[in-house]
């Protein structure tokens, strides 16, 4: 019985995890830095997307700061840093807004998430460099 | 170089030896029968007696895990997927120089990134 048991909740987590893992998003802070010492947390959190940053930009470092995670479909206000990120939507048509110390920056609607594929807003300010927001969906 | 057997060479050559060392009937199934009386007979092919509550726990268990996976199924099956709706659009209130859309090919992600807002300079793009 408990064997019976066992194998139905791994078969029922097995189904679900697909599911569940593809109902959500990350966000993630990143610091962009062109100057400054080098520190060991450089990088670190950032794995997945650091070569395309490299590819593109000139800033030296790249410091993970801060994330969460969303589930879609969103309508989600969250905090990040001194960034309040508003989410609203789904994986196909999302919205989001940036607001700094209260006051917007700047809105985008209409973005896709694709799975394990970047969009990234970046040239926000920051206290010691530029900020970066980092979205990612999940596969 | 394989050699060929006709059948009846095959037969004879089988048949000789079969006569040979075949056992007595009579004498096999003697023994066949005190052996069989060695072994406890009387519950062999009996149907396995479930009791009753033991089947409606296993029946209860599969329709609850077929109710559990359809129902996580059903709540957790994630963002329904819309179309998208169409273009990206991006309203940047802050003040600012440019809007740079960069496409990445090998990650296919994309970097949208805002020249010269606010109090930050925008030194960071290379695009």
């Amino acid at each position: 019985m408990k064997t019976t048991l066992l194998a139905t909740i791994l078969f029922t987590a097995m189904l679900a995890a697909p599911c569940l893992a593809q109902s959500q998003f990350s966000i993630r802070l990143v610091e962009a830095r062109q100057s400054g010492g080098a520190d060991p947390q450089d990088g670190v959190g950032l794995e997945d997307v650091i070569d395309m940053l490299k590819r593109h930009l000139v800033s030296a470092r790249y410091r993970f700061v801060d994330s969460c995670t969303v589930k879609l479909p969103a309508d989600d206000t969250l905090t990040l840093g001194e960034y309040t990120v508003k989410c609203s939507g789904n994986r196909k048509n999302l919205s989001v807004t940036v607001l700094r110390f209260g006051k917007q920056v700047l809105k985008t609607a209409s973005v896709q998430l694709k799975d394990k594929k970047p969009f990234i807003i970046g040239g926000l300010p920051g206290k010691t460099g530029l900020m970066l927001l980092v979205f990612m969906g999940a596969d | 170089m394989m050699k060929k057997f006709t059948s009846g060479r095959i037969k004879e050559l089988l048949g000789g030896r079969a006569s040979a060392q075949a056992p007595d009937a009579v004498e096999f199934w003697s023994d066949f029968r005190a052996r069989a009386k060695l072994v406890n007979q009387d519950r062999l092919g009996e149907p396995v007696a479930v009791p009753f509550a033991v089947r409606w726990r296993v029946a209860a268990t599969a329709c609850a895990a077929v109710v559990v996976a359809a129902g996580g199924l059903f709540l957790f099956r994630g963002d329904p997927g819309e179309e998208p709706t169409g273009q990206m659009t991006l309203d940047v209130t802050a003040a600012h120089s440019a809007v740079l859309v960069i496409e990445d090919e090998s990650s296919q992600g994309t970097i949208v990134w805002i020249v010269g807002m606010e109090d930050g300079e925008s030194n960071g793009d290379r695009a």
